[in-house]
């Protein structure tokens, strides 16, 4: 029988949970940098709040696998807590993706269309 | 030969949805790197073969277009490809049985090439562009 509170992952494990915490948590800042830069680009609220949920999501999945590594009895759960805030990142950040595509798109046709008259 | 844990129902249901979002983030990531190089050969074509833009003008747009979409492109594509590996090795983890733990792990060894190459790259662009602006503040 196997239960989430009966495995306990070995050293090696631990080692890549922990720094796979250790760079989404370095991740997780470069969001929070973004999000201040933003407050210089005109006070972009809308990239500023964006980059601070990314940023917040991914934060909170590297405290869930540092918890895997430093505590006992919850590994598992843990490790889903963590699997589930990434998953919530890269929702966002696919959303923002496509979005973004679209308008860069829109952008790109609109310069090959007009470019030359704006050079001109 | 050791014990080899297998996750519970509602454990690979997490591991499913997270897989899949892993997948498409990736795929979407792809996509997005070929896109910048697209708009890219697109725009670098279009400035050639365009005589009413001066080469000046020329010459500005394409060093632009250069060093922001060549970049990018490329970490998309390598950034993309680890997201797609790391969901495909979570797929294992809920599709077979005996080897959960070392899908598991694969999975976060994807991951975490993904947040390093992103976290790379992004401090390059953060350095870059403080003496990007520091240059231009110090030439008035």
């Amino acid at each position: 029988m196997s239960s989430s509170h009966e495995y306990e992952f070995s050293e090696r494990e631990n080692e890549i949970i922990g720094d796979t915490g250790k760079w989404a948590q370095y991740l997780a800042v470069v969001f929070f940098l973004t999000a201040a830069a933003q407050l210089f680009d005109g006070l972009n609220i809308i990239g500023l709040a964006i980059n601070a949920v990314i940023g917040y999501a991914f934060w909170k999945s590297s405290e869930a696998l540092k918890l895997v590594v430093d505590t006992e009895g919850e590994d598992v759960s843990h490790l889903m807590r963590g699997l589930n805030e990434m998953a919530t990142a890269f929702q966002i950040r696919t959303v923002i993706t496509i979005i973004a595509m679209v308008i860069v798109g829109l952008l790109a046709g609109a310069f090959f269309v007009l470019g030359p008259r704006l050079f001109s | 030969m050791g014990y080899q844990y297998e996750f519970s129902e509602a454990e690979n249901g997490t591991i499913a949805y997270t897989g899949g979002k892993a997948r498409t983030w990736g795929i979407i990531a792809l996509v997005a790197g070929g896109f910048c190089l697209a708009i890219l050969a697109a725009g670098l074509f279009f400035l050639q073969t365009n005589t009413v833009i001066s080469d000046s003008d020329g010459n500005t747009v394409s060093s632009l277009l250069l060093t922001t979409l060549l970049p990018l492109g490329f970490v998309n594509i390598v950034m993309g490809n680890f997201y797609i590996k790391a969901g495909k090795a979570l797929s294992s983890v809920v599709e077979t049985s005996g080897n959960d733990i070392d899908h598991m792990m694969e999975a976060l060894s994807m991951f975490r090439n993904a947040f390093r190459v992103e976290v790379l790259v992004s401090a390059v662009v953060f350095v870059l562009s403080f003496a990007a602006g520091f240059m231009m503040a110090a030439a008035g």
